[in-house]
Parts: C-alpha cells; structure tokens; sequence
C-alpha cells in the first residue's frame, strides 16, 4: 500500500536545494512521500467521500441552502447602496425596478414620495438590517458545516479504527504501527480540513461568484462582461502561483516533519549524543534542517508577494476599465451612476473567492492524498475470518490440543517456517517449545489462536480444526502470556479483565492466586491505580504477574505462555515461578521455555530446528537419549555456575 | 511591557535593516493604496457633471493640494488611479521580502539556540524535564514568537500607517463623517482580540486531545495480538468511540469560535458602511459633500475595519509570542552544569587506569546517599565485575565514571587525573558506556553501529560478530544499510543489547563499561558474546555490570554492591569460598537455569 519511493521522480528546483542544504538522507524519504498526490478529480474517489455525507443528508441540504441565503445577501448591499444613491443623488435618473423586485420598488416609490432623508433612512436602516441578517445566517451557515464535517470525520475515524482492527496479524505484520496510527488520527484530520474547510468554504464561494454573475448581468451586460472577463485572468494568476509555490510548500511541509522527527528521536537520545559525543554533529544537523527550512519558506513568501499585488493589480485594472465604460454608458443615459457604484463594489468582492479557492487548493490536494491512503486501508480484506463451515456452537471445552503435519510460511514467497510438524498434547498437560530464535517456537503458538491460518495439515483443538470454530470463541478458550506483557493506559482492573464482565470474586481469587496482590495493595488506589501505556511505572516483574492474573482470571482451558528472557533478580523469580504453577495446573499449557525448571517439569518438551522437531519426550526421556537437549541442559548449567 | 519590547528588538536587531527596508516598502503600499480611491472619487465627480451639465465640484482633498477636479480628463485620472494601484501593489513584495523572510530567520535563530543549548544540558536536566514539553517549545513557542515578530509587526505597522494616512485623508474628506464612522473600530479592535484569544485557546486543546486520541489507537495497535487473543474487539472499539466521540466535541467548541468570527467582523463593517451610507448620504443630500467623496468613504471605510481587524489579531500574536518568549529565556536561562572547565586538564598519556577514591553521591532530594565511601582500584587492562540487586547503585557508579551525572572533585580519577578536570570530549573518548537498553537513531545500522564514525565497513562487521549480531543483521532484507528506529525495522530488546555492545566496541575506548547489556539475551547468545569480549577486553580496562554471576565471574575483582555499599570483593573464586551473598546468589541462580 507505499509506493516505493524509489520510483518517485528525481527532485528538481527548490526541492533538490533544500535537500543538498540539509543532506539529509530522511529527509528525502519524507519528502518523497510527500511528493505522491492524488489527481485532483478522481471522480471515484470523490463520489465515495461524497457517499459519507448521506447519512447526515438533512444537515448537509440545510447548510447549502443556508450558503445560498448568504450568498444573496452577500451581494445585496452594493447594490441597495448604488439604488439609495440614484434616489437621492442629482445626476439620479428615473431607475425602474421590475421583475421579483417589482412589489419592492412600488413600497419604495410610496416612501421616496416623502423626503430625501426619508430615502436615505430607508435604505441605512434596510443595508443595516442585512448585514444583521447576514451576520447570523452567516454564522449558521458556518456553524453548519463544521458540523457536518466534523461527523463525517468522526464517522470515518471509527470505521477506519474498527476496519483495523479487525485485520489479521500477518497484515500488521506488514505495516508498522505508526503507519496505521497516521492513517486513523493524521490523515482523517487532513481529510476534516477538506470536509469542514475546503468544502464548506467552495461550496459558498462558488454560490457567492454565480449569483454575483447573474447579478451584474442583470444590471448592464457590458460592465459585466468586464468584470466576468477578469475572472479567468484571477484564475490564470492562481494556477501560476500554484505552479511556483507548490513545490516549496512540499518542501516546507517536509522539512517541518523532519524538523519534529529530528527533535523527538534527539531528545530520545540525548544520553547516546552525550556518550558517543554527537553534540557537534547533530548541532551541524540540525542547523542544516534549519537553513533548508529557511530556503523553502523564503520561496514560499516569494510566491505569495507576487501572487496578490498581481490579482489586485487585475482588480483595479478592472475599476477602471468599469470607470472608463461606465462614463459612457452613464453620459449616454443607459445606466445610472448607481449601477456605476455597484460594478465598482463587486470588483472589489469578486476576487475574494479565487483567493480563497487558491490558498485552499493545496488543502484540498494534500487532503485527497489522504483520502487516497484512508481509502487503501478500508480497502484491505482481512486474510483472516470465519469459515463458512465455522459452527457457532462449538466451544473450545478440554483443552486437548494436535498438530498434524502442520507446513507454514508467513508469504508465499517466504521460506516455511514449519515444515511438517506433528505431535499431541492431551488435556491439562504441558507442552514445552525448546530451540533457537526461528526455530517455529512462536509459530506454533499463534497457530493455535488461528493468528495464520496453516499451509497444509491441521491444527486441531478438542478434535476440532481450528478453523471449525469462530474466531472469537476459538480464541476466548485460549489465554495469551506475551513475552513482552502489554500494559494499556488505564486502571490495574481494566488491564486485568480487558473490560470484560468478570465477577469480582473471581477476579481477586486470581490476582491473590499469582501473589499479585502484594504489590496492586501498594499501588495508589489499588486496582482502581491508573496505569500509563506500558506500565513503565511497574517493575519487570510486576508486569508479568499483572499479564498472568489476566490469563488466570479468564481462566480458559489453554493457556499459551511465551517466557520472558529478561532476567529479574532472584525473589522476584520465585514469584513469578510460583505464579507460574498455579496458572499452568489444570489446564493444557503451551510454553515457550527458556527456564530450565519449566521445561523440566513439562510433560512433552519438543525440541525444535529450523521448523522441524528434532527431538521430542519428556526431560528424563530426552536426557537418556544424550542428543542435543542433553548437551543443551548440560552447557546451561556450566554457564550459569561458572565450573569451568 | 519595556522589558518585553527590549527582548523582541534583541530578537530583531540582527535583521533590523531589512526590517528598516520591508517597513519602509509597507508605508509607501499605504499612501499609494490610501490615495488611489481619490481618483476614483474624481472619475465618479466628472461622470456626474457630464451627465447633469453642472460644474464638477472639487473634493476637498483636491483643493488642499491646490487641485481643481476640471483641471482632470477622465483618462488623466484613471491612468493616475492606475498607477497609484501598481505603485502600491509593486511595494507588496519588497514588504514581505524584508519582513516575513527576516522574521522566519529569527524564528530559525531561535530555534538554533533552543537546540544548542539542549544539547549541552547533562542527564540531569534531562532526569527531570519532559520531552512533550520541550518539543512543545521547540514547535508551539519558537512558531508563537515568529509570528509576533512576523505577521505581528507587519500587521501593527500597518494598522499604525493605514489607519494615520487613511484618516488623515478622510478628515480632509469630511471630518465629521470620518468621526462617526469610526464608531464601530474599538469593537473591532476589541472583538477580535478577544475571539482570536478563544480560538487559540480551544485550538490548544483540540490539538492535545489529539495527542490523547493518538495515544489511544497507537496502543490497540500495539496491542492488537492481546486484543485479538482475548477476542476484546468489541470492548477496545467502545473505548475508541468514546475518545472519537470526545474529540469530535471538542473540534465542535472551536468550531463555535471559528463560526462567528469571519461573520462578527463582516458585521463591524457593515455597521460602519451603514453608518457612512446614512451621514454621508444626508450630506450630499444637502449638498455638503460631493457625490465622489461619499464614494471616496465607501471604499476607505474598508481600508480602515481591515487594520482594525488586523489590530485586534496582532495584539493577540504579541501576547502570546511574549508568553513564548518568557518560556525559551527560562530555558535558556537553564544553567550547564556538566561542562569543561575554564581550563581543563590535557591528558598525559591514556592508559585506562581507573581510580575511585572514597566516593559518596547523591542525587539531590531526599532519597539520601545513592552510593557511600566507594573505593577501587582498577589498573589498566584489568577488569572489574560490578553486581548486586536491583536498585543498589551499580548504574550511579558507571554513570559517574563518564560523567552522566558528575561526581564530587577528587573521587573519581582516569590515569590519575580527576575526570572532573579532564575535558569532558576527551574523556567519553577514552571511557566508553553501553547502557542497558541503548537509544537507535533513524539511521542504518551501520552508521548506528559506527555512531563516533571512526570505524570502517569492514570493522563494523567484526564487532557485530563479536556482538553475536551479525548473523541477524545479514537476515535484514537491506542488511547493515537497514534504516532502524521510528521510520524503519524495530529490534527486539535482546538485538538491542547486542547493538549497544557492538557500538560500545566500535568507538574503540580506553575503558569499556557494559551497563548489564546482557539481561534479554538469552544464555547461549550471552556465552558467546562473553568469549568474543575475552580478545576485546585483551588490552584495554574492563567495567561490566550485572546481576548475573555468569556475567562478572570472570573479572579479575568483582564488587558486590547493595544500598550503595560495596558490601564483599574479591574474585570470583574467592567470593565463593566466602560463602556470602555472592556465594548465595551463584547457586540460586545454578538451580533456576
């Protein structure tokens, strides 16, 4: 789902100098992925942005319909302004008010039959009254669709989320965390500046610049030819802007990212600077992400000083072409020095909307970029569900567990990770998975949870292949002991019953069961103690008794435990020893051993090797034979008590 | 206030002829831009007199110039309207050039020194500070005092040139329309000030609940295998909605502000050209003012609510950019403790003899003496084993030997020299620490490796072997060039470890000091990796901690502290015929294995 960014084209121009200032080889990645845009009208991709704006179809029609309200107001001051002004003024001619506006021109003629200063209030108090009017449509409006936008962010967040999720751990695998967090959180935000900005803000200028077209013409076609001519003029100037300033709003956006990363991973490792005496180079580091920073924005502001002297020079090219047409037209009689008024108010008004259109456009690109990205991720199937066989009555009940011919590889070009493994382990026994790293120890243990399915061969549970049961039954007959435990931010209870609705007593019998009470009893607030992500306020070893209550306490038949290697000083390994023999007795057990106490006490040790068991029975069995895990046992021991 | 101002000019003072320059161009965009709609105001007069026969009046500001609007043609005036336009709008891009390019150089000065300084500050600093807060300053601080140098200055000139040349003009217009026009301005000033103070507030916390809600979901993911295998997806997905949920109440609030801003200030300006619209049409209504000059004030009045808008929102940036500013001095104002001296000692000559010498260390507060009355002795090329239980001081007194934390003078001494006297570069060349669990920058791993840069490809290969590492790195589908860290290929702790070991050796030390770098490797990899350290170990002085008998026995003393204590010492041999905690823990761990 990353294009590669070897294929990206070469950076040219401000790119390829903000790079070589820099000389930074990140930096390049960053902004190469930058560089991967969206075609600004892929229909597909907008139609299915469009569609999630159905379910809150009432609230989207409203905001349209309150734009248009706004528009029209928006250009009716001009307008009354340039009316007020023929009334009164001396050059005033006879300015007929027919059409919708007929029922308004006969209420004025009966007030203008009064005085002047009459007219003059009328009109103050009625542009007044608009502006009022349009202060709160306009709000609303606003309001309105930041709403919208917002729900529709919000809707799309928890579907990403949930899509996530759901997908099966060899496509994790495949993409990093922070990949998968920038998808749900920093590209649906992208993606709520172009719903609740880019949108909203487009949908009304382009509201406001067609009414203001139908406007003009209505007053006097010429004039607005002129005014309707300078729009492509504003529009050209927009996209040679866009062509300038593009690359080095990339650039910056890049730099800015780098900037941060740079920052975050230094502050990180500010003991390894100060070690290995990286002060001098990370300071000259960090001063070329500075300067190249410097160059890109400079360019940027550059772009931007010609881009609105050159729209407003257009703009006044415009009053005066309108001033020079106008004294014709209103010398010859054909319109009133009024109308002149409000031509030259919407010069002024009408280039506000290519603006806003320019300065969003590089929102709306960078949005529909993750738009792209969101769409790829929801996209994803995930290779892992329930079989249309799966009975969903079927529970995982004694715990027996068999391996038969088992082959697997991770992708089908990846070499097999198990090649043809078989054994059995009956219920309550305990099997232990002996070998180096990459021998399939971990392999077969996700197996069982069905975390991949097999290439060939069966993995059974109760005599039932794994893949007849659903998947959330399956698994809730399993209980997982990472190696690494994983604590999540919030209290002591919920990390031990993960939110599930667990009867209280069973929950204390279990945490007293491993010894955990001991030290939950210290903690502030006991079970209720907030925990931070990864419990770095906990010891190694009470993560590890927190991890063992949470399989106790579900208390399924199989338990699956892979044993931590760090090593713990020696009471806090007697307690995790003892906590082990509670949570293994009485229920089959799965154990990735590096304790020799553990494997000695396993019913079944298999002995593995590059996906193949090479010996397998019990610690006696396996020590008569005198093969490899003798003399495996035998160099643990010498190590650890120094006998030469 | 002054103090304030005094630290925003020494902010500025490198750049200030530009500043001179882009404020002077801003000026000249004034008067030119002020002046223009003056010909507008002539061209509509001469219009009217055309049409009704009558004289065209002069506006006043025309007769102030000595001016008669019949001494224009309508193509005089214009060609004038449009060369006051292009003037204008010709000094717009010196204006930025020399302001916002120099007030972005300010901000990367800032920025520079922020970093500067950090990198010099010690472990302690580092003990106490938190990295959220000083990426915040990094970011958040050093952008808020640009943008008051910035968009603040540039903007608070203008309203000062704007509003002086446009009222100066519009007095000359009509005096007492100018004045009732102005009504609405303070309220502008004000509302705007006000409101952009809001939204900035709730800005800040929809951007901190984003942080939270990134949390959130970075740790499902992290996760997911507890979730899956516990079949949780429901309860973890509740969780989530609950944090979108709030996140999207939030992003509400500020939308509230966002809502009524634009509208509020279209609204002050409406108030004005209603007001405009009323006096001014009464008054040419009774002839007071020409027909030009009411338009003259529609189109200024625009030219004034702008700067007043703009007022309102530079006040705000220099608000906050002074409480930015207040928080990097503090920063900065951050003493290095951990620093050479005035006139360090030059080394006589390296030989790696390691001195400690009745060393007592406390961290400061109240925990109490982290180590007590430490004495050793370790002569070049020998070796000391360090172990004890968790929390006894191993750390504090490697830490110490490199000067993470510094000891007291006269305890500590390298070849006879007091590293307190020594410089601090020389010393970490010479003395070498590999921490228990080592940072990876985002860098391959050959440059990790080889972090001091003195190591060659092929010398990078042999200490990944003598690391174990090798053997792993090779299975990485780009091998040493392999990016790690944030961006790229995660190792596991044990991988880590070996990592630290390897880049510990590359940097080629006098004295190398493992930190217990061998806790998540497992008992074979550790075997090996303590052979292949036997030939590193050969001729250079050897520090290595751990709780792990196997790790230490074969040092030529081994220190067994507990509470800060050296509680027993001697060699291997010798600590287990003493029959002490040594002794104890050497069988207890025999049985465990």
């Amino acid at each position: 789902m990353k294009p590669d960014s070897n294929k990206a084209p070469v950076a040219k121009g401000i790119e390829a100098r903000a790079l070589q200032m820099a000389g930074d080889p990140i930096l390049a990645r960053m902004l190469a992925e930058e560089r991967v845009e969206s075609k600004v009208w892929d229909t597909a991709l907008l139609g299915r942005l469009l569609s999630y704006l159905r379910p809150h179809a009432p609230l989207a029609w409203l905001s349209v319909g309150l734009a248009l309200i706004e528009a029209l107001i928006m250009t009716a001051p001009a307008f009354l302004i340039g009316l007020a002004l023929d009334r009164v003024g001396a050059a005033g001619g006879a300015r007929k008010l027919d059409g919708w506006l007929a029922g308004f021109g006969r209420a004025e003629a009966w007030w203008t039959a009064q005085t002047q200063t009459n007219v003059i209030v009328m009109y103050g108090v009625i542009v007044g009254a608009l502006w009022l009017v349009r202060w709160v449509v306009g709000g609303s409006t606003n309001y309105s669709m930041q709403v919208l936008g917002q729900k529709v962010v919000h809707d799309i967040r928890v579907q990403v989320f949930e899509h996530i999720t759901a997908m099966d751990l060899g496509w994790f695998h495949k993409n990093p965390v922070g990949r998968l967090v920038n998808r749900t959180t920093f590209d649906v935000q992208t993606l709520s500046e172009l719903f609740s900005n880019a949108l909203a803000q487009g949908v009304r200028d382009i509201l406001f610049v067609g009414v203001l077209v139908i406007v003009m013409i209505g007053l006097d076609l010429p004039l607005a030819t002129i005014l309707v001519g300078s729009l492509p003029i504003l529009v050209a100037i927009a996209l040679v802007y866009r062509h300038f300033a593009r690359p080095a709003m990339r650039t910056t956006a890049a730099v800015v990212s780098r900037m941060n990363a740079w920052l975050a991973e230094n502050l990180s490792g500010m003991r390894e600077n100060h070690l290995y005496r990286q002060e001098h180079k990370r300071r000259a580091e960090f001063h070329a992400l500075t300067t190249a920073h410097q160059t890109s924005v400079a360019r940027i502001i550059q772009a931007w000083g010609l881009l609105r002297p050159a729209m407003m020079v257009t703009t006044a090219l415009g009053t005066t072409l309108v001033l020079m047409l106008g004294y014709d037209r209103v010398t010859t009689g054909v319109i009133t020095v009024g109308v002149l008024l409000t031509f030259l108010q919407y010069t002024v008004q009408i280039w506000k909307p290519v603006r806003n259109l320019t300065e969003k456009f590089n929102m709306i690109q960078t949005a529909l970029a993750s738009a792209e990205r969101i769409v790829d991720v929801l996209d994803a199937r995930p290779g892992l569900t329930d079989t249309p066989e799966a009975d969903a009555t079927l529970r995982v009940t004694s715990g027996a567990i068999e391996f038969q011919d088992v082959r697997f590889r991770y992708s089908s070009a990846g070499p097999e990770i198990l090649r043809g493994v078989s054994f059995r382990v009956e219920r309550g026994q305990m099997l232990a998975l002996v070998g180096d790293t990459g021998a399939g120890k971990t392999t077969i243990s996700a197996l069982l949870s069905r975390f991949y399915d097999v290439e060939s061969g069966h993995v059974r549970i109760d005599g039932h292949d794994v893949r007849d049961y659903q998947l959330k039954h399956l698994r809730a007959g399993l209980a997982l002991v990472p190696q690494d435990v994983v604590i999540f931010a919030g209290s002591v209870r919920e990390n031990i019953t993960l939110g599930a609705d667990i009867p209280e007593e069973r929950l204390l019998a279990s945490i007293a069961g491993v010894r955990a009470d001991a030290f939950i009893n210290r903690l502030e607030g006991g079970l209720e103690h907030v925990l931070e992500e990864g419990g770095r306020t906990l010891s190694t070893g009470e993560r590890q008794l927190l991890s063992f209550a949470r399989a106790l306490c579900f208390n399924p038949p199989i338990l699956v435990l892979d044993e931590a290697t760090a090593n713990v000083d020696t009471e806090t390994e007697l307690l995790i020893q003892n906590a082990l023999d509670v949570l293994t007795k009485g229920r089959t057990s799965v154990v990735i051993a590096h304790r020799l106490s553990t494997i000695r006490s396993a019913d079944l040790i298999l002995l593995l090797r590059a996906g193949e068991i090479i010996e397998r029975g019990n610690h006696a069995q396996l020590m008569e034979q005198d093969g490899e895990y003798a003399g495996l046992v035998e160099k643990h021991l010498r190590t650890a008590t120094g006998v030469q | 206030m002054f103090s304030d101002l005094r630290s925003f000019w020494a902010l500025i003072h490198p750049e200030r002829w530009k500043y001179f320059v882009g404020l002077l161009s801003l000026f000249l965009v004034n008067a030119a831009d002020v002046l223009s709609p003056v010909f507008m105001a002539v061209a509509i007069d001469l219009t009217e007199a055309q049409l009704t026969g009558n004289a065209a009046r002069t506006t006043p500001i025309l007769a102030m110039m000595g001016l008669e609007t019949t001494d224009f043609t309508l193509t005089l005036t214009l060609v004038l309207y449009m060369a006051f336009q292009v003037a204008a709008n010709a000094f717009r891009y010196p204006m930025l050039m020399y302001v916002a390019v120099p007030s972005h150089e300010v901000g990367q000065s800032v920025r520079r020194r922020l970093v500067d300084h950090l990198l010099k500050l010690g472990r302690p600093f580092f003990d106490k500070a938190r990295s959220g807060d000083l990426m915040t300053l990094a970011t958040n601080d050093v952008n808020a005092v640009r943008m008051a140098v910035g968009p603040g200055v540039l903007v608070g000139m203008d309203t000062l040139f704007i509003v002086t040349s446009v009222l100066v003009v519009l007095f000359a217009l009509s005096w007492k329309l100018t004045l009732i026009a102005m009504i609405p301005l303070p309220i502008i000033a004000f509302v705007t000030n006000k409101l952009s103070h809001a939204e900035h507030v709730r800005f800040r916390d929809v951007q901190d609940d984003l942080g939270k809600l990134t949390e959130r979901v970075r740790e499902s993911y992290a996760g997911i295998r507890i979730i899956q295998g516990y079949a949780r997806e429901d309860h973890d997905r509740a969780r989530m909605l609950d944090f979108s949920t709030r996140h999207l109440r939030k992003n509400l609030r500020l939308a509230r502000v966002h809502s009524v801003f634009d509208p509020t200030l279209d609204l002050m300006l409406g108030v004005s050209t209603t007001l405009v619209l009323v006096f001014g049409g009464l008054q040419v209504v009774s002839g007071e003012s020409t027909l030009g000059t009411f338009v003259a004030f529609l189109f200024l009045v625009r030219y004034l609510a702008g700067p007043m808008i703009g007022f309102g929102w530079s006040v705000s940036l220099f608000q906050r950019g002074r409480a930015s500013l207040a928080r990097l001095h503090e920063l900065w104002a951050t003493p290095v403790r951990i620093r050479d001296d005035d006139a360090p000692l030059e080394p006589t000559a390296t030989h790696g003899a390691l001195s400690i010498q009745n060393l007592t260390f406390e961290y400061g507060g109240a925990d109490g003496a982290a180590l007590q009355d430490i004495s050793v002795e370790v002569p070049a090329g020998a070796s000391v084993g360090i172990i004890g239980p968790v929390g006894a001081g191993k750390s504090t007194l490697v830490n110490l030997m490199v000067r993470l934390y510094d000891p007291p003078r006269g305890t500590v001494f390298l070849d006879g020299q007091d590293v307190r006297s020594l410089r601090l570069a020389q010393l970490r060349r010479d003395i070498v620490l590999a921490p228990q669990d080592t940072f990876l920058f985002s860098d391959t791993v050959a440059r990790n490796l080889a972090l001091t840069g003195d190591a060659k490809n092929g010398d990078v290969v042999r200490y990944a072997r003598l690391a174990q590492l090798h053997d792993e790195i090779e299975g990485l589908r780009k091998g040493y060039e392999t990016i790690l860290g944030e961006r790229g290929v995660n190792l596991s702790g044990g991988q880590r470890q070996r990592l630290a070991i390897a880049r510990a050796i590359a940097a080629d030390p006098k004295v190398l000091v493992l930190d217990d770098c061998l806790s998540a490797v497992d008992a074979s990899t550790e075997e090996a990796i303590l052979d292949g350290l036997d030939e590193v170990f050969a001729d250079r002085t050897g520090v290595i901690v751990s709780h792990r008998v196997c790790a230490v026995r074969r040092c030529d003393e081994i220190l067994v502290i507990d509470d800060g204590h050296i509680v027993e010492r001697g060699s291997h041999a010798a600590l287990l015929d003493a029959d002490g905690w040594y002794a104890n823990i050497a069988r207890e761990q025999s049985r465990e294995a």
